[in-house]
């Protein structure tokens, strides 16, 4: 029993009182925040009324949630909210390593109320020197540190007391299941972002592609998912989605059955070089790769089709160009092929000239001695006829029958050589005329004196059947090669003896016409139909077999005239004959320059 | 010292047989000249050394001297006589490079036509006897002309 009137029991009594009224503020406190947990505010909400509670009711300046990382951030803790007693955010004191350090290690309540001179914590005060005094809780969920609670400087001199910090772990404990919903609620929103960024990113993969990226559901066939180059590629304006690929996919004859089990069988399946058909675009084609993919369990066809227009019109052109080369070389072959033949031939020529050259030399002294003979031989008999008939004679001698007779015999005989041996020397000076070995240099030649050289030598051709008129003009010289000419004038001699069948003529004629001279040797042959007309000049066209003399064609003559800055033409009627004009020009001016 | 061209002496060279014989066999039915022939130029040369020459015909290509130089002796021997060559179609070419150097009178083509080559003949003696007729001129009228400047001198003399 105390006494009545000492200060003791009262005091007592007052201690108790505070007790007490601390109390009730401790558990309004408390089941304020129990009500705000079990109410409909936000997460955020929530937390921010804890902290803000916790400052009111330990009367601090400044109280923190921060939640422990699992970023991997360097600094572990990560501030949720903090609040100053009036509610308002203000800047935060730094909780610094070294608070962090101890929290993480320890995982207890940590209570400071000097920071500057703890012996725990060091230099790090200096530079911190907001925080005077602090109160740091774990918070824990499912036996887990998983944040902090953190009051900071006191408003009273004395510092957390005892009460202080079992207020702040009661609060600490009803929070932590809260805290520990926010904390996942932000994981869960941070992976959510992360699902998003990604989800964006193969969006982007697919559309960026540069190719067509379509998906398909492998039972149904139909298309789940089409990017944007597919709409373009496969020309579907409105989309693919739900489109049968039958449908989409412009594989003639796609035998979607058959197409299906192959994919199923091997995997994949190839299309190459597919064409496009668009109405009003250009073509285009496409390589069709189909895969079986699996998707969360679900079989899905992955189509992809790369444009490949460019390389199919490459190997388009390509065989275009292989084809004109081919064509090409075709002709620079014929037109080896005809200079090859042209020149075997000129060479042909050459040789015969030049056989033809040396004989008609060796010939020149026999044929000499008898035609001089021959005309000795004649004239030797003239002058014996004299003598035989003449005064002084003796009759018997002068009409002695057998002296006449033989006399007479051996002047015809005399004068037959004499006529033989004169066409010989004819033969031989056409020979050498035709086969003129100067060739190698231009030369002024009389067109006419090869013609008749010319003439002389086809005679046998000619001779009873077919009759020559010659109607030569007025021409000058000509500088050419006379023996081309002449193998000119040989090949239509030749030609027109045998496009006349039985009897008929053959016409002549030169005249100058201006700065050409032309020669037209017309026949009243069978003539050239229209049609060869045109081609007659060809090599290698002919409608006979191979020809007398020569063999040259009339390409080779058609060339010659050429070369000579001149022309060959010809006229022709079926059943009448024909006409062949050859012109050369009366000079040239290259003259040293091209040369046949 | 004058021979007449009635009694001209003309040679005739030739590598072959026959063309000598129808040369000659016609020269001699048709004229009165007096034709030798040789069928090497050395056989010729022998005897134009010594003998009269007014007229040579010679073949152009022969074993063992050509007609060209054989043609240039004779000048030294004869250089009034007259010189012809007789030349195949294919030599025709140094025929007349010939005829320029040194100075022959015409060149016969082989085959030749014997009236032509009469002609040829003919002329080349007419010229042969006219060239030395005219140089016979020109000595006697030098010779006149310094018997005058003499004469002319002894009246000049005679006057002083």
């Amino acid at each position: 029993m105390s006494e009545p009137g000492t200060a003791q029991p009262l005091a007592e009594l007052e201690a108790e009182i505070g007790r007490l009224k601390r109390a009730v503020e401790e558990l309004s406190t408390l089941n304020a925040i129990s009500s705000a947990i079990s109410s409909t505010l936000s997460l955020n909400e929530v937390v921010e009324m804890i902290v803000q509670e916790s400052v009111r009711a330990i009367n601090v300046e400044q109280g923190a949630v921060m939640l422990l990382r699992q970023d991997g951030d360097a600094d572990p803790f990560r501030t949720m909210v903090r609040k100053n007693d009036t509610g308002s955010n203000i800047v935060p004191f730094r909780f610094g390593q070294q608070l962090t350090g101890w929290m993480l290690k320890h995982q207890k309540p940590l209570v400071i109320n000097d920071l500057a001179n703890d012996p725990r914590f060091g230099i790090l005060a200096g530079e911190d020197l907001q925080i005077r005094s602090l109160l740091s809780v774990p918070l824990r969920a499912k036996g887990q540190m998983v944040g902090l609670l953190n009051i900071f400087n006191k408003r009273t001199a004395d510092g957390f007391t005892r009460d202080d910090q079992r207020l702040l772990t009661i609060i600490a404990s009803q929070s932590a299941q809260i805290v520990e919903s926010a904390r996942l609620y932000e994981e869960l929103q941070r992976r959510s972002n992360e699902l998003l960024d990604s989800e964006r990113k193969y969006r982007a993969l697919i559309a960026e592609a540069g190719a067509a990226i379509l998906l398909a559901d492998f039972k149904s066939r139909r298309v789940i998912e089409a990017n944007e180059m597919a709409s373009s590629l496969l020309g579907a304006g409105a989309g693919l989605r739900g489109l049968s690929l039958k449908r989409v996919l412009p594989v003639e004859d796609f035998g979607e059955d058959e197409a299906i089990k192959r994919l199923e069988a091997e995997g994949n399946l190839r299309f190459s070089s597919v064409p496009v058909s668009r109405k009003s675009q250009e073509e285009l084609y496409i390589d069709i790769g189909a895969t079986l993919i699996s998707i969360g369990g679900n079989r899905i066809v992955q189509v992809i089709c790369h444009d490949v227009t460019e390389r199919v019109k490459l190997s388009q052109h390509l065989r275009v160009h292989a084809e004109e080369l081919e064509r090409e070389v075709d002709e620079r072959t014929r037109d080896l092929r005809a200079s090859q033949a042209r020149l075997v031939q000129q060479e042909k020529m050459a040789a015969l000239g030049r056989l033809v050259a040396g004989v008609a030399h060796e010939m020149n002294t026999p044929i000499g001695t008898i035609t001089s003979n021959a005309d000795t031989l004649e004239r030797s008999l003239t002058k014996m006829r004299g003598i035989l008939t003449s005064e002084d004679m003796p009759a018997e001698v002068t009409n002695h029958r057998m002296l006449n007779k033989v006399l007479g015999l051996v002047e015809e005989i005399a004068r037959v050589n004499r006529l033989a041996s004169d066409r010989i020397v004819g033969i031989v000076s056409s020979l050498r005329n035709f086969a003129r070995l100067d060739e190698s240099e231009l030369k002024e030649a009389d067109l006419h004196e090869g013609l008749d050289s010319t003439l002389t030598l086809v005679h046998h051709e000619l001779k009873n059947r077919i009759t020559v008129l010659k109607e030569y003009g007025e021409i000058p010289a000509i500088k050419c090669h006379p023996n081309q000419i002449n193998q000119v004038f040989m090949n239509l001699l030749v030609n027109a003896s045998q496009a006349i069948d039985g009897e008929g003529d053959i016409r002549i004629r030169s005249w100058r016409d201006g700065k050409m001279v032309n020669v037209q040797i017309t026949d009243s042959g069978v003539g050239i139909p229209q049609d060869n007309l045109d081609r007659i000049f060809d090599p290698g066209f002919t409608t006979k077999g191979v020809g007398v003399g020569t063999g040259l064609g009339l390409s080779i003559c058609f060339k010659i005239a050429q070369d000579h800055g001149g022309n060959i033409d010809v006229t022709s009627k079926v059943g009448e004959g024909s006409a062949f004009t050859l012109s050369l020009p009366v000079s040239r001016d290259d003259e040293d320059g091209q040369d046949a | 010292m004058s021979d007449s061209k009635a009694e001209a002496r003309i040679i005739v060279v030739d590598d072959e047989e026959m063309v000598l014989t129808s040369v000659r066999t016609y020269l001699e039915l048709e004229t009165e000249y007096d034709v030798s022939t040789f069928v090497t130029p050395g056989s010729a040369l022998d005897d134009l050394a010594g003998s009269r020459c007014d007229l040579v015909i010679s073949d152009y290509l022969m074993p063992d001297m050509n007609g060209i130089e054989f043609l240039g002796r004779v000048k030294q021997l004869h250089p009034f006589a007259t010189r012809i060559l007789l030349t195949g179609y294919a030599d025709k070419e140094n025929a007349i490079k010939a005829i320029n150097e040194i100075g022959l009178y015409q060149y016969i083509e082989k085959p030749w036509d014997n009236d032509e080559m009469k002609i040829i003949i003919e002329n080349g003696l007419e010229r042969r006897f006219l060239m030395e007729r005219l140089e016979q001129k020109i000595a006697e009228v030098q010779n006149v002309q310094q018997s005058l400047q003499d004469i002319q001198s002894q009246i000049i003399k005679a006057f002083m």
